[in-house]
């Protein structure tokens, strides 16, 4: 009998939480705004995606209908920028950081907000034995690469390597 | 008799050694100054060199006005591109021929460029025939730093100089060049003769060596005294020197003409100054005007003077014909021809950018060096922009009070390079540089600082934090300080972007004062200012002083995500060689929470949507998502603006001298400044970018509670990660929250979210 209560007494609250007027709200699983509400400061132009469709994007069918998460998306990326971001990478390859570094500030110029360039620059400076400035290089780079994970790996991986030079 | 004839050995020999003394000192001194640097060559400014590509937003008019200031010359036929420095255009479609250009760590070398311009974007380019993804111009040069003398020059080796040139001024000036000592007995001989027998002096017999000798060494004056020295000074140099050296040393050093107090000297200037091309493509005609006017460059002056100057060109080809220079047969062809010198070539000056380079360049290089050693200075000045500023200046202050003054820096998002600066409505330097060194308080735009302070502490303040806007009085220096709002009223309860979003006053110096006013100040230090102490409470509301420049750099940290990155002006100092003197890489450092500095800037894309900056509508779109702050100052005498679009960052000042008021207030003052100027250059849309730690939660601006998607009014509010309120907003039946129970110091409890409902029901049990 007692257990008959108990069980009935959990049914009865699942009931009850499922009316709850103070239910508590999911959190969003996003870091970007829902896009079919205003957003703080009124809406900004909407990021348009990389042309071979390789935009980062979840399947994301199942989200909370309370918040349809924006899929963060990456930035175009013009060809002469690629050319620059291959020619710096190239250069960091051959060792010659300092080359590399000043390649990706003329990148700056198309693109002063794609990680990878940051990032790169990151790399130069750590190539270079700067490494506070590959360190605060590679947390610009962080702050700007929500939508690419990949960077996000090498600027990880980069900052344990700096740490280690720390210790 | 003998004494007399040992006294004549004795002054003979003493003569001998006076002579011979003499010569030594003049061939020691000739050594030492051919040893050092023989001229004194300005330095050279140089804007940043634009970059072309694919994408690369660009009307068709910028980059004509870009081509006009490099003085590049506009020709109606491809088949007119015959020397660099000349361009073709049919309405967007562009044929550039490219000079070179050495930029210290790479050579670009001559090369013709085709683009198509459409939609004020670059959709198609070429570089020497074939598709190219990115192509550089050679940078405008924006200004130099003049020795006293004002002498400029374009030094050129003897490998630069062309052979027709070196033997057409041989003929001309100095026939037995190759053949004498430095001084010419049968050409003097020959000389005295002729003025003799015309009774007046018409002839000279100098030497090349001697012209050289005498403008190098010697003062003007002609006495024969100067004449003996200047003997001796040819014989030194004769001595130490080839032919070849000499030749080389004259044609650097000959006097070609006056561009206002600037003295053209040399070929190689004298080329570009005329002709408006290097040395090395002087057409025989244009080689024999120049050679021609060593006789007077003032008397010969083809622009003031054609017909003589024609006249004196014909001669000089006449005599190359003769020297079998040119080809006989072409002479008369080559006599006929027009003189094809160029308009005096603007100099576009930036005085106030270039006074803002000298003073950084002066802590590190001697002003002697800087106005001699010919050093090269490539600057990130954008001349676009820059004449985009001044046009915003002056379009702004037309019609309006003549005391009215202006400041403005423009600077790269991205790296914190000073693209322009306008220190007064006139472009003209009066020797007072406002964007520099005007310091004045700086009003509202300090209340980012103090939001900011208080988005650094996500466990009490948030962006929907109910703060109250209401009478505030406070003791500051023995006497009671009582704020008011802008438009005299109090707004009661409101979240805190809305405060800083509308400028309230009263709720800014309430939230200072409950941060601290060493808190605030220390978060301004971070973002590039620290106002010295002691710190009041009107600081709250910006009653300290700052520089545009200065603004500039603090408002640069919150354009950049928190990332401090000092201001550059300089990118690097070549010397004439080529060789690196210094370089000035992008250096950053993390200062502030990038999530905290994400908040604000998402409050001043506010400020511009819908609060005291909203009337830049009229200038720019606002799909641009420009985020800014208006700054008003006491009885409306100073009015600022500070803002920054995706790749763009602004700061206006508008003010008198005399400090008196301007009748106007930072959106009727300085942001209209900035929205004339903006509104003329490429912008890209300001995305931000939130950094990890932020997210995302539908809020009840009313409540600051959380909202359905669907709740009328519901906003997108980013939050620091946890800070975002747990509880929803209630359904009407339900009695709304008051507003004790929200405040800063009333934050709604910040629970744990529970994720499932089993994590929930723990809760209730708990």
């Amino acid at each position: 009998m007692k257990n008959f209560c108990f069980y009935l007494l959990v049914m009865a609250l699942f009931v009850l939480s499922a009316c709850a007027q103070k239910r508590p709200v999911s959190m969003p699983q996003s870091h970007l705004p829902p896009e079919s509400v205003p957003e703080i400061g009124g809406s900004v132009p909407a990021q348009s995606t990389v042309p071979d469709g390789s935009a980062v994007a979840d399947s994301g069918d199942d989200q909370n209908p309370l918040l349809s998460a924006v899929r963060p998306v990456q930035r175009p990326r013009p060809k002469a920028l690629t050319r620059m971001i291959k020619n710096a990478e190239s250069q960091l390859k051959k060792r010659q950081p300092q080359l590399a570094f000043s390649t990706l500030e003329q990148a700056l110029y198309i693109d002063g907000q794609d990680p990878l360039v940051w990032h790169l620059m990151a790399r130069a400076q750590f190539d270079q034995g700067n490494i506070v400035q590959a360190v605060s290089l590679a947390q610009k780079s962080n702050s700007l690469s929500a939508a690419y994970p990949d960077v996000r790996e090498k600027n990880a991986a980069l900052l344990r390597k700096a740490q280690g030079r720390y210790n | 008799m003998k004494l007399l004839r040992w006294l004549v050995i004795f002054l003979f020999l003493c003569a001998c050694m006076a002579f011979g003394g003499y010569a030594y000192l003049i061939n020691h001194q000739v050594a030492e100054r051919f040893k050092d640097r023989l001229w004194d060559v300005p330095a050279k400014v140089y804007a940043r060199p634009m970059t072309l590509y694919i994408g690369l937003q660009l009307s068709a008019k910028s980059l004509g006005q870009e081509l006009d200031l490099l003085g590049y010359r506009k020709v109606s036929t491809q088949a007119q591109l015959t020397v660099p420095g000349t361009y073709t255009r049919y309405q967007g479609r562009f044929i550039l021929n490219c000079r070179p250009f050495n930029f210290g760590d790479q050579r670009r070398p001559m090369r013709r460029i085709e683009l198509t311009i459409s939609r004020s974007r670059v959709t198609r380019l070429k570089s020497l025939g074939s598709t190219a993804d990115m192509e550089q111009l050679d940078p405008v040069l924006i200004g130099q730093f003049y020795p006293s003398s004002m002498e400029d020059r374009v030094l050129v080796t003897t490998e630069d100089i062309p052979a027709l040139l070196k033997k057409t001024i041989v003929a001309v000036e100095d026939k037995n060049f190759y053949s004498h000592y430095g001084i010419d007995f049968k050409s003097i001989f020959r000389a005295i003769v002729v003025n003799i027998r015309e009774g007046q002096f018409t002839q000279g017999a100098s030497t090349l060596t001697q012209q050289l000798a005498k403008n190098f060494f010697l003062s003007p004056e002609k006495t024969f005294k100067r004449k003996i020295s200047e003997a001796f000074v040819a014989a030194a140099i004769e001595r130490q020197f080839t032919k070849e050296e000499i030749l080389e040393a004259y044609i650097n050093e000959v006097y070609l003409g006056q561009d206002g107090a600037r003295a053209i000297h040399g070929f190689g200037l004298g080329a570009q100054f005329y002709f408006g091309k290097s040395l090395g493509l002087l057409s025989p005609e244009e080689t024999a005007l120049l050679v021609g006017m060593l006789k007077g460059p003032s008397v010969y002056n083809p622009r003031v003077h054609p017909d003589r100057a024609t006249a004196r060109r014909n001669t000089v080809l006449g005599l190359m014909a003769d020297q079998g220079l040119i080809p006989s047969p072409n002479l008369t062809k080559s006599l006929g021809r027009p003189l094809n010198v160029i308009p005096v070539p603007r100099q576009w000056r930036f005085p106030f950018y270039l006074d803002l380079v000298k003073r950084r360049l002066l802590k590190e290089y001697r002003e002697k060096d800087l106005k001699t050693m010919g050093l090269r200075i490539f600057t990130p000045l954008d001349p676009l922009v820059q004449l985009a500023a001044e046009k915003g200046v002056a379009d702004f202050m037309a019609g309006r009070n003549s005391k009215l003054q202006a400041g403005v820096v423009v600077t790269a998002c991205a790296t914190n390079e000073i693209q322009a600066l306008v220190g007064g409505k006139q472009p003209k330097y009066e020797g007072f540089n406002r964007a520099l060194d005007a310091k004045r308080p700086i009003g509202s735009l300090v209340k980012p600082a103090v939001y900011l302070s208080a988005l650094e502490q996500p466990e009490n303040y948030t962006l929907v934090t109910r703060i109250h806007d209401g009478p505030v009085s406070l003791k500051s220096g023995g006497r009671l300080w009582r704020p008011m709002n802008y438009d005299k009223t109090f707004h009661g309860e409101l979240p805190l972007y809305q405060a800083l979003v509308h400028s309230y006053n009263t709720s800014t110096v309430k939230l200072g004062m409950a941060l601290g006013l060493e808190t605030v100040f220390a978060t301004m230090g971070q973002l590039g200012f620290k106002p010295s102490a002691p710190f009041v409470p009107a600081m709250l509301l910006g009653s300290f002083e700052m520089t545009p420049v200065q603004v500039a750099q603090v408002y640069h940290t919150l354009a950049s995500g928190g990332f401090y990155t000092p201001a550059r002006v300089i990118n690097a100092v070549y010397t004439p060689d080529g060789e690196t003197l210094q370089r000035y890489p992008l250096r950053i450092e993390q200062h502030l929470d990038p999530g905290a500095v994400f908040l604000v800037d998402k409050t001043l894309q506010a400020v511009v949507r819908e609060g005291t900056g909203r009337s830049l509508s009229r200038w720019l779109s606002p799909d641009l998502g420009i985020a800014g702050k208006t700054g008003t100052t006491n009885d409306l005498r100073d009015t600022w603006f500070a803002g920054f679009s995706g790749n763009r960052l602004a700061v206006v000042w508008v003010g008198r001298d005399d400090n008196k008021s301007t009748g106007l207030t930072g959106a009727s003052g300085a942001m209209q400044v900035f929205g004339r100027m903006m509104a003329q250059i490429p912008n890209t849309p300001l995305v931000l970018t939130p950094p990890e730690n932020i997210e995302w939660a539908v809020i009840n601006p009313q409540t600051g509670l959380r909202a359905n998607n669907n709740a009328p009014g519901a906003l997108a509010v980013p939050f620091i990660r946890g800070s975002a309120p747990v509880v929803s907003d209630p359904v009407p039946d339900v009695a709304p929250p008051t507003p004790a129970d929200f405040g800063p110091d009333k934050q709604p409890v910040q629970k744990k979210k529970p994720r499932y409902l089993i994590d929930w029901l723990k809760d209730v049990f708990k």
